[in-house]
């Protein structure tokens, strides 16, 4: 395949088949005659949307639900980081650690949502505390993994230039670790999402979520299906900023110059 | 929390020797008590061969952790369903918007919602019929603090309520209550908390003047916090009743039919128990419950929230205040009320017919 065809592949492709399964679900709920109750067909889900677009409280609930995941997600990026780095660096303590490490991660954090609202209120914090726990997991253990990735070799060179600890540790570890980093935070930017969402389910009377349960609540299927497209364009677009960022602070890497490389 | 859904194709040996256990003793306890031979003994005393067992999905609106679903848990223990020839299974999902949804979609034949939930869908055109009715008034409380406490609709005027998510059951009968109390609805602000005990301390905080719970956790909650007030706060003055539904789809299957009244008549008989019990404090009720190892939770290990709690749903929830229909008996004149006070409020656009959605004619007759 050219060049020239990659580079234009996603602009084929994902329109295509976001076509296709209009046109799928179209057809089921047309053919199979199911009840709008429970899955309503594309154009009212559209309708719906546009309907909701057009509501001043969407825009209010938008701003709400973004500023609890971006929150969260420097929270998370900022802990994680140090958490990592540290971890990374100091084997024994990772070592003592780890078991608590990986309960902490595999616990359904979900399930503290309902102690996380009487503990820290129904407003902004209960949510932001749930989306940075999220995100962190994610974003530590990859920190983690950058900083025991670095090659021998570079600190080896590194101890024969002379640099010190600080030198060492700004421009190798740190330069090192960007790329696990910008790993981590794709999926906790993701994370951090679902975390806030979650949380307004559960707590307040804000936010996108809450729009969600107050929805399903009123059996409105069409409104419930544009909400979450709604934040599925959302989720969609703060990856791509990470994603984006990951281009801006990283060109030099594998992961972003081999894809330049391709669609050049 | 209630080990997963009640369901079990093949049953345990010991699940099935404590429900012998269980249904034995509750039987001479009846018997002791002078009731044996008015009161039903335990179904699982005539349980029908397994092999013959229909199988029946029935969804439940919110998890089996509260006396609300009494008769389907007592139903299920007591070997009620058994004995009228069904396998059932219990399933919760989330909220009555959900179990609606599910009837709909074919995957449970009946499921219980209240009027305030189903006349929306109903009106809108939805094939649901109601068949019978589980709760002839709302249970709702309202927990607060004695610094503020809220007793009343018009006392909400101006303060910040609790309920367990926006646009449900709760904040619809809130509304009403609202309205009834001539107090504007956007005076009141509306937060999701969990509706548990521990949402007291939010309360304690000044974060909420009140939220509002089920009645077990009112019952719980008001021996665990003396400084709380627990009130219907007008919210059980706005018509709201529990029925049965299905749709008319399944009204036309012979089969489904049977399937529906016997799920009906094992419900009828298991309620009927309960409420015969209560001479006995429930303690055959409880104990049945407690043997079977189907059900846990905090409330039913609670001898004084059971028993405070059964005795509101016995006396004051299951059965006609007028004291002249049977149990499951439809109260027509109710619901017509109840669509008329929604119309009238706003919930409803009004001008239909509610009687074309509700019937006698499926009540078991036995």
């Amino acid at each position: 395949m050219s060049p020239r065809m990659l580079k234009a592949l996603p602009w084929i492709v994902t329109p295509s088949l976001v076509v296709i399964i209009v046109v799928a679900w179209w057809a089921i709920v047309t053919l199979l005659n199911v009840n709008p109750f429970i899955f309503p067909p594309p154009q009212a889900v559209g309708a719906s949307f546009i309907q909701l677009l057009s509501e001043p409280r969407t825009w209010a609930a938008v701003v709400v639900t973004v500023s609890e995941v971006i929150i969260g997600f420097v929270i998370a990026v900022v802990c994680g980081v140090v958490v990592g780095v540290v971890l990374g660096k100091v084997q024994w303590l990772e070592l003592s650690l780890r078991p608590l490490i990986v309960i902490a991660q595999v616990a359904p954090k979900v399930a503290f949502v309902p102690l996380f609202v009487i503990w820290f209120g129904f407003g902004l914090t209960s949510k932001v505390v749930l989306a940075a726990l999220l995100a962190f997991f994610p974003i530590m253990l990859n920190v983690l993994l950058g900083v025991r990735s670095v090659e021998q070799g570079h600190r080896e060179v590194m101890q024969s230039l002379n640099a010190s600890r600080r030198q060492t540790f700004l421009q190798l570890d740190m330069r090192s670790l960007q790329p696990y980093l910008f790993a981590g935070m794709e999926v906790g930017i993701v994370l951090a999402t679902i975390g806030a969402i979650v949380g307004e389910y559960l707590g307040g009377n804000n936010g996108l979520g809450n729009m969600v349960v107050s929805a399903m609540n009123s059996l409105d299927a069409a409104r419930t299906f544009a909400l979450i497209l709604l934040l599925s364009i959302i989720g969609l677009v703060l990856y791509l900023i990470v994603n984006e960022a990951k281009r801006f602070v990283i060109p030099w890497h594998e992961s972003v110059y081999g894809l330049r490389n391709v669609s050049a | 929390m209630i080990t997963a859904v009640t369901h079990r194709t093949t049953r345990s040996p010991k699940r099935r020797i404590a429900k012998i256990v269980a249904a034995t003793l509750a039987a001479g306890a009846l018997a002791l008590s002078g009731c044996a031979s008015s009161a039903p003994e335990p179904g699982g005393t005539e349980a029908a061969p397994e092999a013959k067992l229909t199988k029946m999905v029935v969804v439940t609106f919110l998890p089996l952790e509260s006396f609300t679903f009494t008769p389907e848990m007592f139903a299920y223990a007591g070997g009620y369903f058994e004995k009228h020839g069904l396998d059932v299974q219990l399933q919760p999902v989330q909220g009555t918007a959900a179990a609606i949804q599910t009837l709909l979609g074919g995957a449970t034949p009946i499921t219980r919602a209240s009027t305030v939930d189903v006349f929306p869908a109903m009106e809108k055109g939805q094939p649901i019929v109601a068949i019978g009715t589980m709760a002839y008034k709302s249970n709702l409380r309202v927990a607060s603090a004695k610094e503020n406490a809220i007793e009343s609709a018009a006392d909400m005027e101006g303060q910040v309520m609790g309920m367990g998510s926006i646009g449900g059951t709760s904040e619809k009968m809130l509304n009403l209550a609202l309205d009834d109390a001539d107090v504007p609805r956007d005076s009141v602000t509306r937060q999701a908390v969990p509706v548990t005990g521990a949402t007291f301390e939010l309360v304690k905080q000044k974060q909420l003047a009140g939220y509002i719970v089920s009645l077990d956790t009112s019952i719980a909650l008001a021996e665990q916090n003396p400084d709380a007030v627990i009130s219907s706060a007008d919210l059980g003055d706005a018509p709201d009743l529990q029925t049965w539904i299905t749709t008319p789809a399944n009204l036309e299957d012979p089969d489904k039919v049977k399937d529906i009244q016997a799920f009906l008549s094992a419900i009828r008989e298991a309620t009927q128990f309960v409420i015969d019990d209560a001479e006995n404090d429930f303690e055959n009720v409880l104990q049945i419950l407690r043997d079977s190892g189907d059900f846990a939770f905090a409330a039913l290990d609670d001898d004084d929230v059971a028993r405070q709690a059964l005795e509101v749903y016995t006396s004051q929830t299951w059965i006609d205040a007028e004291g002249d229909r049977a149990l499951l008996e439809n109260d027509f004149d109710g619901w017509v009320a109840a669509y008329e006070t929604y119309a009238k409020s706003g919930l409803l656009e009004g001008g239909k017919d509610p009687l074309e959605w509700i019937t006698d004619d499926y009540l078991p007759t036995d």
